[in-house]
C-alpha cells in the first residue's frame, strides 16, 4: 500500500493521478473491474473489512471507496484520504485506488454524495454493507440504488431470522442482487456435501439421514461473536434444499437441537460449539451424517492445514479408505468474490432466507 | 425425453461443476509430458479443490517400479514444473496416496488382467465408483494395441449400454501422419469405442484465451458486426517458438512443423477466428460450426503448391545472443535432412462471410521469440480525407495475444496534438495478467478436468481432425516428392526465409513484427 494522503473531498482525484504518475516504473499497473463500496459504523470490524478488501482485490483488481461512520468523532468530521492498494503478492502487476471517507454520526448522510463523484463508469458496483440490515439505516437505501450488489454480513446480527427478513426487505425495495459474506464462507462445504452426494445411490443416503451432528469453532475474537451462524446455514441449506420441514428446536447444556420431519422419518440436527484457537472463529470443523441404516459420512477439517478436509465413509460391512477435499486457498476473499462477481444472487442462498424468515419458534438462532 | 431430475444440493450455473469419482490411467506414464504437464496439472487441480475426493491417478508403463518409486519422482517432477511453486506439502500429502503405479507392456494381455483387479480393488477402497479416464501419453503407434486391450480386459465399457459407470479415452497428437492415416486410427478406435468416448487433446484449446475466442467474439457485438469480408483485409494466425526441436529430432524427422502446430493448433485457431455463432455452447454446436469453416477451405492443389505456401528450415543463428545450431546438425536429424521447421500457408475459407479473405498461416521454430498471435487485419479507411495531407494511415489492427502476454490490442489512427493534421497509429492494449492479476491455469488442467466432467467442447473431434488433414495432406504429399531443396533457407534467430517475405509483398502486405 502506498502512503495515505489526506485531502479535500475535491482533491480526491487529482492527488490519485499524482500518486499513480509517482508510481511510474514501479511496474504497478492500475486496474479495476467493479467498485466495491464498503459502509460500516466505526467499530472493532473495521480492519477485518480491510483484510477483506485486501483479499478481494488480490484476486480482482477494483476501486475500493471506504467510508466508516463514527460515532465518537466530533460532528462536524468529515475526512477523506486516498492510497493505492496491491496485492499482497509481489507478482501481482496490478494496483487499486482506496478512497477512505471518515463521517461522524451526524455527517452520515452526506455519504452517497461523497460516493458518486468516485463510482467509475460502465463498471458494476458492489456494495458490502457491514452493519445490521435490521437496522433502519437512511443511507441503506440510497447506497443499495447504486449497487449492482449488495453484500450483508450476518455477523454484524443478533438474530438470523431477524436478519433474513431484512435482506429480504433490502432486496424486494433496491431490486439489487444480494449475498451475504457467512453464506460464502461456507461455499467450500457446499461444494463438497453436493460432491458427495452426486448420483443415485449417494442421494438415496442423504434422503436417509437420520443425524448430523456439526462442530464449529465458538471462539469468539474481536471481529467474530456470532460464531454460530455457519454451521445455521449450512444445516438450514440442506433442510431446505432436501425439503425438510422444520418440527423443533431447543438448546441443552452444551449444544442446539433442531429436528426436521421428511415424509417418513425425523432427522435430528446437533450444533456442537468446539473452541480451537488455530482456527478462525465460526468455521465448521466437523460434520457427521448418519443414514437410517448405519451408513456415516464424516467430514472433519484438518487442524493442520484447515483447507482440507478429511472425509471417512463407512457402512456397517465397508470402510472406505480415507480421502481429501480442499477448500480454496483464501476463504474469505476468494469465496466472496466467487459469490458476488462470478454469479447473480444464489438461488439457494434467496431460498433459504425465505425460509429462515418463516420460520417460527427456531430460537437458537 | 424427459430431463433428468436435478439434484436437490446443485445449483445451476451457481457452484462449481460437480465431477464423478473416478480413476485417471496414464499410458507412457515415465515419458516427459507425464512429468512435465501431467502430473504438475493433477497437483494444480488437486490443490484448487477441482479433483473429484473420490479419485486416484495410476501410471502404466513398461519400467518395473514400485508405487512408491512413481510417488516420489511425481513428486520432484511437480516440484519443478507446477506452476505454483513451492510444492505445498499437505496438497501433495493429500495426492500421494491416491498415485499408483501399474508394471506392463501396452500388449501384455496378463498385464491388463492383473491391472483389471487392481482397479476394482481401488474402487472398492477409494469409492472410484468403476469410472475411468484413460489417458495415452504414448506414440500414436500404440492407441489402437491398447484400445483393443482395454476392450479385450473389459476395463473399456460399451458406451451405449453401460449407464452407471463410464470409461473415455485421451488421445495425444497427432492423430494420424496424413488423411488416410487418421482414417484408419479412427476405424481402429471405434472397433471398441464410440466417438463420443474419444478425447482428442489439443493443449491450445485448453489456453485461457483461445476460450476467450468465443466470450470475445459473440459477447460483444461491435466486433461481431465487422468480422466479415466487407471490413477485414486479411487475417494471420502466426506460432513462433525460439526453441528448436531439442531432443524431439526423430518425431521431427517423421512429422515435420506442419504437421506439429499447423495441421492442429491453428487450423483450430484459425476456425475459433472464422466460425459463425453456435446456437449454443454445447460440445456439438461448437464444434458443428468450426468444421463448417474447415470444410469451406479447398485443399492444396497443383495451382497452390508454390503460390499459397512456403517452407523453411533453420540452419545455425543466434538466439539471445548466444549462438545455436542449425536443424541439420540436431541430435536423431538427418545431415541432408529435407523436414520443414517453418511454413507460412495462405488459406481461403469459400463461404459468404469471409469470401476473398485470406487467411495467412505462420508457424516456425527458432524464430527471434515465443509469441502465438491472431491478427485481424482491417480495411483502410475509405476516402482521402486524411491521405491528402500525406498523413500516416495505417489498418487498424486486433491482435489476439495467445501466448505470452495474453490478452488483445487494437490499433487505431489518432491525431498528433498540434496545428497540423498528422496521424499517428496508437493501441489500445488490454492484458490479462494487469485485470486479472493472478496466473491462469495451465492449459492441461483445463482439459483433464473437461474430459473427467464429460464435457468435450475444447477437444478435436473426428470431423475436424479428417477436415484439416484433407487440406494439408496434398500439400505435404507435394513436399514430399520434391528433390531436395535449398535447406537451410534461414538463420536460427530470424522471422524465417526470405521467400516468406517476399511472398507476402507480392500480396502487398507483411508479416506483423511480433
Amino acid at each position: 500500500m502506498s502512503s495515505e494522503y489526506i485531502v479535500s473531498p475535491s482533491q480526491i482525484e487529482p492527488k490519485l493521478t499524482t500518486v499513480w504518475d509517482s508510481l511510474q516504473g514501479t511496474g504497478k499497473t492500475r486496474a479495476c473491474l467493479f467498485n466495491l463500496i464498503i459502509y460500516t459504523q466505526n467499530n472493532k470490524r473495521v480492519d477485518y473489512l480491510y483484510s477483506v478488501a485486501q483479499k478481494v482485490i488480490s484476486k480482482f483488481p477494483s476501486r475500493v471507496i471506504f467510508v466508516t461512520i463514527d460515532e465518537e468523532v466530533p460532528k462536524e468530521t468529515l475526512k477523506t484520504s486516498v492510497s493505492v492498494i496491491s496485492s499482497e503478492s509481489e507478482l501481482n502487476p496490478t494496483a487499486c485506488d482506496l478512497i477512505n471517507i471518515l463521517l461522524s454520526m451526524q455527517n452520515r448522510e452526506r455519504a452517497p454524495f461523497m460516493i458518486l463523484p468516485h463510482i467509475i463508469t460502465d463498471l458494476p458496483v458492489y456494495l458490502l454493507w457491514a452493519d445490521d440490515p435490521s437496522k433502519n439505516d437512511p443511507v441503506s437505501q440510497k447506497l443499495e440504488r447504486l449497487a449492482t450488489r449488495v453484500i450483508f454480513d450476518s455477523e454484524s446480527t443478533d438474530s438470523l431470522l431477524c436478519f433474513a427478513k431484512a435482506v429480504l426487505n433490502h432486496k424486494k425495495s433496491s431490486g439489487s442482487d444480494i449475498a451475504d459474506l457467512n453464506w460464502a464462507r461456507i461455499e467450500g462445504w457446499r461444494q463438497l456435501l453436493t460432491e458427495t452426494f452426486k448420483g443415485a445411490d449417494k442421494l438415496a443416503a442423504l434422503k436417509n439421514l437420520s443425524q448430523i451432528t456439526l462442530h464449529y469453532n465458538c471462539l469468539e475474537t474481536k471481529f467474530f461473536c456470532h460464531t454460530k451462524i455457519q454451521a445455521l446455514y449450512l444445516q438450514g441449506w440442506i433442510a431446505r434444499q432436501m425439503g425438510w420441514t422444520f418440527s423443533a428446536s431447543r438448546k441443552q447444556q452444551n449444544s442446539s437441537l433442531i429436528t426436521y420431519k421428511t415424509q417418513d422419518h425425523s432427522v435430528q440436527v446437533e450444533l456442537k460449539p468446539k473452541q480451537i484457537t488455530a482456527m478462525a472463529p465460526g468455521r465448521i470443523l466437523e460434520v457427521d451424517l448418519l443414514c437410517k441404516d448405519g451408513e456415516l459420512f464424516h467430514f472433519s477439517r484438518s487442524q493442520e492445514d484447515p483447507h482440507i478436509i478429511n472425509i471417512h465413509h463407512s457402512t456397517p460391512t465397508l470402510c472406505q479408505l480415507p480421502m481429501q477435499f480442499i477448500f480454496d486457498r483464501y476463504e474469505s476473499g476468494q469465496s466472496l468474490v466467487k459469490e458476488i462477481f462470478h454469479h447473480g444472487t444464489s438461488s439457494h442462498f434467496f431460498s433459504l432466507l425465505q425460509w429462515l424468515s418463516s420460520l417460527k419458534g427456531l430460537d437458537i438462532a | 425425453m424427459t430431463k433428468p431430475t436435478p439434484h436437490p444440493l446443485e445449483e445451476p450455473g451457481h457452484q462449481q461443476r460437480i465431477l464423478e469419482p473416478c480413476i485417471l490411467v496414464i499410458f507412457g506414464a515415465t515419458g516427459d509430458l507425464t512429468a512435465r504437464k501431467l502430473f504438475p496439472a493433477i497437483y494444480n487441480l488437486k490443490r484448487e479443490g477441482l479433483l473429484p475426493t473420490n479419485f486416484a491417478c495410476v501410471g502404466f508403463a513398461r519400467r518395473e517400479k514400485s508405487h512408491e518409486d512413481f510417488r516420489k519422482e511425481m513428486k520432484e517432477a511437480v516440484s519443478e514444473f507446477s506452476r505454483v511453486k513451492p510444492l505445498e506439502d499437505s496438497v501433495w500429502n493429500a495426492l500421494e496416496s491416491k498415485i499408483y503405479y501399474h508394471t506392463s507392456s501396452f500388449d501384455d494381455k496378463q498385464g491388463y488382467a492383473s491391472f483389471k483387479t487392481f482397479l476394482e480393488t481401488l474402487d472398492l477402497q477409494l469409492g472410484t465408483k468403476g469410472n475411468r479416464v484413460f489417458y495415452l501419453s504414448t506414440q500414436p503407434s500404440y492407441f489402437p494395441v491398447i484400445i483393443e486391450n482395454l476392450h479385450l480386459s473389459k476395463l473399456m465399457y460399451d458406451f451405449s449400454t453401460t449407464k452407471d459407470k463410464w470409461s473415455r479415452v485421451i488421445i495425444e497428437k497427432p492423430f494420424g501422419h496424413d488423411s488416410d492415416s487418421a482414417h484408419k486410427l479412427q476405424t481402429e478406435l471405434l472397433k471398441h469405442l464410440s466417438e463420443e468416448q474419444i478425447f482428442r487433446i489439443d493443449h491450445y484449446l485448453g489456453k485461457e484465451t483461445v476460450q476467450n475466442l468465443l466470450a470475445f467474439r459473440f459477447s460483444n457485438a461491435i466486433f461481431e458486426s465487422l468480422w466479415n469480408n466487407r471490413y477485414i483485409d486479411h487475417v494471420q494466425i502466426t506460432a513462433a517458438e525460439e526453441i528448436g526441436i531439442g531432443t524431439r529430432g526423430k518425431f521431427y524427422e517423421e512429422e515435420g512443423l506442419v504437421r506439429d502446430f499447423i495441421q492442429n493448433h491453428m487450423m483450430q485457431l484459425l476456425s475459433l477466428v472464422a466460425m459463425e455463432p453456435p446456437h449454443n455452447l454445447s460440445a456439438d454446436a461448437v464444434r458443428d460450426e468450426k468444421v463448417k469453416v474447415l470444410e469451406c477451405i479447398s485443399p492444396f492443389s497443383e495451382t497452390t503448391f508454390t503460390t499459397h505456401a512456403i517452407r523453411g528450415q533453420y540452419g545455425p543463428g543466434f538466439i539471445s545472443g548466444e549462438s545455436v545450431k542449425g536443424y541439420r546438425e540436431e541430435e536423431n536429424v538427418a545431415k541432408d535432412s529435407n523436414v520443414e521447421t517453418y511454413a507460412a500457408l495462405k488459406l481461403f475459407i469459400d463461404n459468404w462471410r469471409w469470401d476473398g479473405v485470406p487467411f495467412y498461416l505462420r508457424g516456425g521454430k527458432r524464430l527471434p521469440k515465443r509469441a502465438t498471435e491472431i491478427a485481424v487485419v482491417f480495411k483502410t479507411a475509405p476516402g482521402k480525407l486524411f491521405h491528402a495531407a500525406k498523413a500516416n494511415i495505417e489498418s487498424n489492427v486486433l491482435a489476439i495475444r495467445i501466448q505470452p502476454n495474453e490478452g488483445m490490442s487494437l490499433k487505431m489512427n489518432c491525431k498528433v496534438p498540434g496545428p497540423q493534421n498528422i496521424i499517428q497509429p496508437v493501441k489500445m492494449d488490454f492484458r490479462y495478467g494487469a485485470f486479472f492479476g493472478c496466473a491462469p491455469p495451465e492449459a492441461y488442467e483445463r482439459l483433464i478436468c473437461d474430459c473427467i466432467y464429460g464435457d468435450s467442447t475444447l477437444f478435436a473431434r473426428q470431423d475436424e481432425v479428417f477436415n484439416s488433414w484433407r487440406i494439408l495432406t496434398p500439400l505435404l504429399q507435394h513436399w514430399e516428392s520434391e528433390k531436395e531443396k535449398p535447406f537451410p533457407n534461414y538463420p536460427a534467430g530470424s522471422w524465417g526465409p526470405q521467400s516468406s517475405d517476399e511472398f507476402m509483398q507480392r500480396e502487398g502486405r507483411s508479416w506483423r513484427l511480433l
